[in-house]
């Protein structure tokens, strides 16, 4: 099922027009086998002990292309490190079912639209960078909620289209107070 | 999202109709009316003969186009353009034809057409054409042929062409044309080829093209909005030929009345949403060649009537979803040369029949159902490239006679449950470029034939149950680019001839039984970009000669029996990723050119006997951000303080070895996730992060001497404080001992030997009768001299009322018998605490509290009740007095919302101390029965609300202590007492407010307001910004509760 998936991704990624390699210019996916039965020995892929997929590592790799929904399915997944690439399009709702996320590094890509309110899920994520996209709209309220609430630790969101006004206290007791 | 085929690279067996058909152009003579016509019309036409050149001229410069030079011979003087290069005239010399085909014009569409009254052929393909069709190209009676394919042109198809009854081709594909397909083309009757395919047409298929007898033609695939169902009148076009409509909205099911298309040769609509099943009739298409109907919703089982497509050649099917068995019937196709089913739900086994088709060169069933075993019989189809079986329930041998498919260059039958042994025969299939045999239980050991195959680059037996060795013959296999033989039981050395593979460049032998040393030849496979051998029997030495393989990214080989050391040759290995070695006996110190490995995110050197310091260098790998694991070796020294480079590294373990100095450095970390730095001889602090304070002990264990169970004082806010780390421990330790004595000191003078706290409470579950009384079923009454006896506290000290137990006592909650919650602190013997000797206190409850050493002064044993306990006991299993203040808080929350801790009442299973910080300590987490209290007395328990709030901060540093608690709740007291001295609920308020004052006079003869930052700076020990983070809430609660 994951590598299904995961031949999804890569065809989605490196989105399949006629010629996959001229999608993907540092041969990044080369290794990426469709007949092994789990992507855990697929470069640039990390598996924990039970083969499930814990990270995607294709940072700098001169992808193009979309996310898709199916990320989703990578239910385990910690660490998705795509950025320096030229990926284009939407961060996918679905993006906010993966709640064992730490980081969520997207930066240096051209992806657009809103940053959705569904990242709000991602109680674990501690990592959350978008700086250097097209984002444009408001950072929404639910991704602030995992500063105070959640374990975000890193968020950066510059260089990007959005507008809004930011409020973070810092001290939830203070809040609590009022 | 279309579900990618698993298509074998060198093969492309889908071919997109789209672009690879080729139209035929028929040259069309001229009708005998039309020359007729001609004839008498020429005297009259002659004039205006310059019209032509006019028209033509004007075109071509309408716009400066980039290939003006190649039609500089289109002179405006001359009498006609019948000279010029691709035009052709009439006998007449009046224009007939334009045919431009792939020059860069960049020019629109001509206009002004209607001038040229004898064009047949306008053909401008390929030329970068732009802007739109103009209607007045219907009055261009005579054109036969539109063919403006390839442009840039945009609008619509205007309806006009229907004015066109000569028209024979209408070829406007691959442009960016919008509208809908008009459906006056149902007048163009000789209409014999639509071509319109790569626009952006949408709407339906007009139901008129159904009157088009002629029609040989349609494709309008590529145009994504096109939608609606085929219409049933296309089965009208009794001379169709060619029916494409792939990559649209076209949905329902696809009509009978295509059955009557006795001419139909292609019909294409892939990937559309196509649904229903398919209908018998279609078999009747007795010319069918191609049937694409892959990529749809289509259900149902395959008519068994396929059977009579004679010249059936392609039939793809797959991603549908079909179901049962495949008709035998199908192998009387006897032209078929492609089928694939893949993707579907078909059961049953594969026909025996196949063996038939003679011509047949892929049969793809992957993904189904499919049961049985493969036929033997597959053996005749001789011509057969692609066999594509994978996850299936196939089961039984594979049969020898495959090996006569000596063109089969794929065999795929991964995931089914083959068993028996891999045919010796199978070496027959000398075309032979990729076999996955993976996920079976194949048994046997491994063909040595197999390797004499001079094409095959991709072999793959992952999960089966071979045995034997891998022979030596291995070497001859030079075109292997992918081996991968995980997890059989594969024994014997690896040979030596594995070197010959030069091509090799992912070799995978894990999880065998391999055993001797890797040859040194291993380097001479200078693709290799993967390299796993873990989990094997392999000894010796890693092979220097590995340092050769430059392009390697991963190198696995953990979980062997390796002795040695690591070679620092290693450190050439630039691109390398992933560097495994863990689980072996490797020795010696790990060499600092490791540092040199710049692309390694994930370094593993874990349980090995590798011993000395770690070099510096390893810091410098900047890539380093997935793990880095050192433990479970003899490793000594301190962690080099350049470790701190590693902002990026997510994982780091160091534990089991002989590690020491302090933690400090590990503070520039801060991506750290997972930390394990136990059984090592670390000391000192913990550095102050969110991450150390969240590690178990058992990630902290086993480091005698490092402060890491149980207090506050542990945590160290940054590196400056370490600079003289003795001093400022001593320092600690004078403070905090100044701080408890005052502490208690206080606490004893103002609680006395008991009462913190009281408020009385009819306990709605024992008797809701008593709630029918006049007073409100709660009284508010802090600091009240309360209505019980000692001997009626003391009865509720037993080990069940235990709500939490720390340095400075037990905290019990203490039902009367009058309905009154109070929580009761039993401090312990002041020679006790004042000598921090809580370790040795022995408790009645649960057992002995283990020993901390010098500074923890904790207990590993949870004592309390599952509700009361602070977090911080729960999971670092540090009893502080701050641990106390929670508990004190929850049962100030307790009596104020009415609710217990764990209540049935609070909405998702919340503790109460989330819930009402989640509501922001708002009015509505009160006690519902005490809203109609006057607005002051809701003041005031809003305010204790938010005493009680910081009391159960999560932070046990941010918490108050109690004598700030006391001097927080006696100013609400007192601002009360100022506002409203009539509107009192106190009784006995002089006795009281004489009690209170004896008590504050006891606690140090100060007012409130002057005594808590002071307070606070005393007894917060820990850091400068915590307390002074406290002293801010402080303010908080004043400014706000005004």
């Amino acid at each position: 099922m994951v590598t299904r998936f995961l031949v999804c991704f890569v065809f989605a990624v490196a989105i399949a027009s006629v010629d996959c390699n001229s999608e993907d210019p540092h041969n990044v996916l080369q290794s990426w086998d469709p007949t092994l039965v789990n992507p855990c020995t697929w470069f640039h892929v990390t598996c924990n002990n039970n083969n499930s997929v814990i990270r995607v590592d294709l940072s700098n790799a001169g992808l193009s292309g979309q996310l898709v929904p199916q990320l989703e399915r990578l239910a385990n997944l910690q660490y998705l490190e795509l950025f320096g690439n030229n990926l284009t399009g939407v961060i996918p709702n679905e993006i906010g079912n993966l709640t064992n996320l730490i980081s969520l590094d997207l930066y240096q890509n051209q992806l657009s639209g809103e940053i959705p309110t569904s990242l709000g899920n991602l109680v674990s994520l501690r990592f959350l960078r978008l700086q250097s996209n097209e984002f444009s709209g408001t950072i929404p309220l639910e991704v602030f909620q995992l500063v105070r609430y959640g374990n975000l630790h890193i968020l950066n969101v510059s260089d990007n289209q959005l507008v809004g006004t930011v409020t973070i206290q810092i001290q939830p007791d203070l809040q609590l107070l009022k | 999202m279309p579900m990618p085929r698993q298509s074998f690279n060198t093969y492309n067996h889908h071919p997109m109709l789209r672009q690879s058909f080729t139209i035929p152009y028929h040259h069309h003579q001229y009708h005998l009316l039309l020359s007729v016509l001609i004839l008498l019309s020429f005297f009259s036409f002659s004039s205006t003969a310059n019209n032509e050149v006019v028209t033509l001229y004007s075109w071509l410069h309408s716009s400066p186009s980039p290939s003006s030079s190649a039609f500089s011979n289109w002179n405006s003087s001359h009498p006609n353009p019948c000279n010029w290069p691709y035009i052709t005239c009439s006998s007449e010399n009046f224009v007939t034809e334009i045919n431009i085909q792939s020059i860069e014009l960049a020019l629109p569409f001509p206009s002004n057409l209607s001038s040229l009254h004898f064009l047949q052929k306008l053909i401008v393909s390929g030329a970068n054409l732009t802007g739109t069709i103009p209607p007045d190209i219907g009055y261009c009676t005579e054109l036969t042929v539109i063919d403006v394919s390839s442009n840039s042109l945009v609008g619509t198809i205007p309806s006009s062409v229907g004015k066109l009854q000569n028209l024979k081709d209408l070829i406007l594909n691959s442009n960016q044309l919008t509208g809908q397909i008009p459906a006056e083309l149902g007048n163009c009757i000789n209409l014999k080829n639509l071509i319109v395919f790569d626009n952006y047409l949408n709407g339906k298929l007009p139901v008129e093209l159904g009157k088009l007898s002629s029609l040989e033609v349609i494709r309008v695939g590529g145009n994504k909005d096109i939608a609606g169902n085929i219409p049933d009148e296309l089965g009208d076009c009794q001379n169709l030929k060619v029916l494409g409509l792939a990559d649209t909205k076209i949905s329902g099911s696809i009509p009978a009345s295509l059955g009557k298309l006795s001419m139909l040769q292609t019909l294409s609509v892939y990937t559309t949403m196509l649904s229903g099943e398919i209908p018998p009739n279609i078999c009747n298409c007795s010319e069918l060649v191609n049937l694409f109907l892959y990529e749809n919703d289509l259900s149902g089982s395959l008519p068994a009537e396929l059977g009579k497509l004679q010249k059936l050649e392609k039939m793809l099917l797959w991603q549908n979803n079909f179901v049962g068995s495949i008709p035998e019937e199908i192998g009387n196709c006897k032209s078929l040369k492609i089928i694939d089913l893949a993707f579907n739900s078909l059961s049953g086994s594969i026909p025996r029949s196949f063996g038939n088709l003679s011509y047949l060169e892929e049969l793809m069933l992957s993904n189904n159902n499919i049961s049985g075993s493969i036929p033997s019989v597959l053996s005749n189809a001789t011509n057969l490239l692609q066999l594509q079986l994978d996850t299936n329930q196939i089961s039984g041998p594979i049969p020898a006679e495959i090996g006569m498919l000596t063109a089969l260059t794929v065999f795929f039958a991964w995931q089914n449950k083959l068993e028996g042994s891999i045919p010796p025969a199978l070496a027959g299939c000398r075309s032979l470029e990729a076999l996955d045999l993976s996920h079976n239980a194949l048994t046997g050991s491994l063909p040595p034939g197999l390797f004499q195959l001079q094409n095959l680059t991709k072999l793959l037996l992952i999960y089966n149950d071979i045995s034997g060795s891998i022979p030596p013959e291995i070497g001859k296999c030079t075109s292997l680019i992918r081996l991968r033989l995980v997890n059989n039981r594969i024994s014997g050395y690896i040979p030596k001839e594995i070197g010959l593979l030069n091509n090799l460049t992912y070799l995978d032998l894990s999880e065998n039984h391999l055993a001797g040393s890797v040859p040194e030849e291993i380097g001479n496979c200078a693709e290799l970009q993967m390299l796993n051998l873990s989990n094997n029997t392999l000894g010796g030495t890693l092979p220097s000669s590995l340092s050769a393989l430059i392009r390697l990214q991963v190198l696995d080989v953990s979980i062997n029996q390796f002795l040695g050391q690591i070679p620092g040759s290693f450190g050439k290995l630039t691109s390398l990723n992933k560097l495994i070695l863990s689980r072996n006996s490797l020795s010696g110190s790990i060499p600092s050119l490791l540092g040199r490995c710049s692309g390694l995110q994930l370094l593993d050197l874990s349980n090995n006997a590798l011993s000395g310091t770690i070099p510096a260098e390893i810091f410098e790998i900047e890539a380093l951000d997935i793990a880095l694991n050192l433990s479970s070796n003899e490793l000594s020294g301190v962690i080099p303080s350049q470790i701190s480079a590693l902002d990026k590294l997510s994982i780091l373990d160091l534990s089991h070895n002989k590690l020491e100095g302090d933690l400090m450095v590990l503070s520039g970390l801060i991506n750290l996730v997972s930390l394990n730095i136990s059984y090592n001889n670390f000391t000192g602090y913990l550095p102050d992060s969110k991450l150390f304070r969240q590690l178990s002990a058992a990630e902290l264990a086993g480091n005698q001497g490092l402060c890491s169970r149980g207090h506050d004082a542990c945590f160290l806010s940054n590196a400056s404080s370490m600079t003289n780390s003795s001093g400022f421990r001593r320092s600690q330790n004078l403070r905090l001992a100044i701080g408890l004595l005052i502490t208690l000191t206080i606490a004893l003078a103002i609680f006395g030997a008991i009462a913190i706290f009281g408020a009385r409470k009819i306990i709605r579950d024992d008797n809701d009768s008593e709630m029918g009384g006049d007073s409100w079923p709660w009284k508010f009454t802090p600091f009240q001299k309360l209505n019980f006896s000692v001997e009626q506290v003391l009865k509720c000290l037993v080990e069940s009322n235990v709500i939490g137990k720390g340095c400075s006592g037990i905290v019990y909650r203490a039902e009367l018998e009058n309905g009154e919650v109070i929580a009761v602190k039993k401090l312990w013997p002041t020679t006790m605490a004042a000598g921090y000797n809580c370790q040795n206190v022995r408790t009645g409850i649960n057992g002995a509290l283990v020993d901390d050493g010098d500074f923890a002064r904790s207990s590993n044993t949870v004592a309390g009740s599952y509700g009361y306990i602070a977090p911080e006991y729960g999971y670092m299993m540090k009893i502080t007095e701050k641990s106390d203040v929670y508990s004190y808080g929850v049962v100030v929350l307790e009596v104020l919302t009415g609710k217990q801790p764990i209540d049935p009442t609070i909405p998702d299973g919340l503790h109460i101390v989330d819930w009402v910080r989640q509501r922001r300590g708002g009015v509505q987490v009160l006690d519902p029965s005490l809203c109609a209290q006057p607005e002051s007395e809701i003041e005031e328990m809003l305010q204790t609300l938010g005493v009680a709030l910081l009391c159960v901060n999560p932070a046990p540093d941010d918490r108050p202590t109690m004598k700030d608690v006391a001097a927080m709740l006696k100013e609400i007291r007192q601002e009360r007492e100022g506002c409203m001295k009539v509107d009192t609920i106190l009784n006995g308020s002089s006795a009281s407010e004489k009690q209170e004052n004896n008590r504050s006079g006891g606690g140090g003869g100060t007012s409130a307001n002057a005594m808590m930052p002071h307070a606070y700076l005393q007894s917060n020990n820990t850091s400068f910004s915590a307390s002074s983070l406290l002293y801010s809430s402080y303010s908080n609660v004043k400014t706000t509760f005004k």
